[in-house]
């Protein structure tokens, strides 16, 4: 059991590492002259970011293809299923534990609160986010949602593959 | 007096489809809808809120019968599904606005931004022209027009990263609300 839970978490870190990556790959192949396809990248992370490029890290000279809180939450998301990985590997049980469960829902909430915090002041212009409260709040968000998830969509896929995926 | 077990037979379960379509159809409309579709760019919190909504639903018919368990599995297949029938929704909803009224969105951030800096500058919060990059992004998104091959590329685009996000609405709903008894 504790087998099939590493393998599933690693397959979702990879899967993170992949979508993260491309964050990158963009403004490198954009770098490289290979515009049509960055451009098809830059098209595609375009779906979840605004990618204005005044509040955008900049790499190899262009810009990354998600924002700042983007890259932060992406990145810390990335972070957050490989220590899952590891955590289940070194540990057999806790992460389904219902103290587990309540304390990460309590971060995770703390986290949500906070980003929308920023956000919100920023738009009504009582405070403008900076590149610093952007990086924590998506950073915090990122890291939270994994440990949430994981256990949630692991339970989801034993079940599934028991039943063969029939629906 | 005898309790009665919770029944796991998954056949017996009521139909996934109401909540399925209806889920797809929020994130149809916030996602396809000028002005509503920004909310997509807080962390995609409109697709994210259309799986939330396809496992309340479901949660809520369920509930009706009290054999039956409302499991994890149920709430990824919701998500998955319902950002499937949300990008397809979404896709032919937001190039039927385009078609109609045009850009509109577009030339809504556009002078949002252009507002902003305005605002911005005078209050030297950023030096003069710094949101000028974004306004030329904007620009040429105005001057793309909508063809047969950017309709496909939006939905294959849409078909991959809907059912992601609308997973991680419904998983997050599920924990909140799915597995509290």
């Amino acid at each position: 059991m504790k087998f099939h839970e590493v393998k599933i978490y690693t397959f979702f870190a990879l899967a993170s590492l992949f979508w993260f990556g491309g964050i990158f790959a963009a403004p490198l192949l954009e770098a490289m002259d290979f515009s049509s396809l960055a451009h098809g990248l830059y098209q595609f992370y375009g779906k979840v970011c605004h990618q204005d490029s005044h509040r955008s890290f900049f790499c190899f000279g262009e810009q990354l293809a998600v924002c700042i809180r983007c890259t932060a939450l992406y990145g810390s998301f990335t972070v957050a299923w490989w220590l899952l990985v590891v955590f289940t590997a070194f540990r057999s049980t806790g992460l389904h534990s219902a103290q587990w469960t309540k304390a990460v829902e309590i971060f995770l909430l703390f986290a949500v609160v906070l980003m929308l915090a920023d956000v919100g002041s920023s738009l009504a212009l009582i405070h403008q986010s900076t590149t610093v409260t952007r990086l924590i709040t998506g950073a915090l968000v990122g890291f939270a949602v994994p440990w949430y998830i994981a256990p949630i969509l692991y339970d989801a896929l034993i079940t599934l593959f028991k039943r063969k995926f029939l629906w | 007096m005898v309790e009665q077990e919770p029944s796991y037979d998954f056949y017996e379960k009521p139909s996934k489809l109401n909540p399925i379509l209806l889920g797809g159809l929020t994130i149809g409309i916030i996602s396809g809808l000028p002005g509503l579709s920004l909310l997509n760019c807080c962390c995609c919190a409109g697709i994210m809120g259309g799986g939330a909504v396809a496992v309340l639903l479901y949660k809520k018919e369920i509930s009706h019968h009290e054999t039956l368990l409302f499991e994890s599995s149920d709430a990824l297949i919701l998500g998955i599904l319902s950002g499937i029938v949300g990008a397809v929704l979404a896709t032919l909803l937001s190039s039927l606005v385009f078609l109609l009224v045009g850009p509109v969105e577009m030339e809504f951030l556009r002078s949002v931004i252009t507002k902003l800096a305005e605002q911005l500058e005078e209050s030297g919060s950023i030096p003069p022209g710094a949101l000028d990059e974004s306004l030329h992004q904007l620009e040429e998104a105005l001057q793309e027009g909508i063809t047969f091959g950017s309709f496909l590329r939006e939905l294959a685009i849409s078909l991959i990263v809907y059912p992601i996000f609308s997973m991680i609405g419904s998983l997050i709903m599920y924990g909140i609300i799915g597995r509290k008894k």
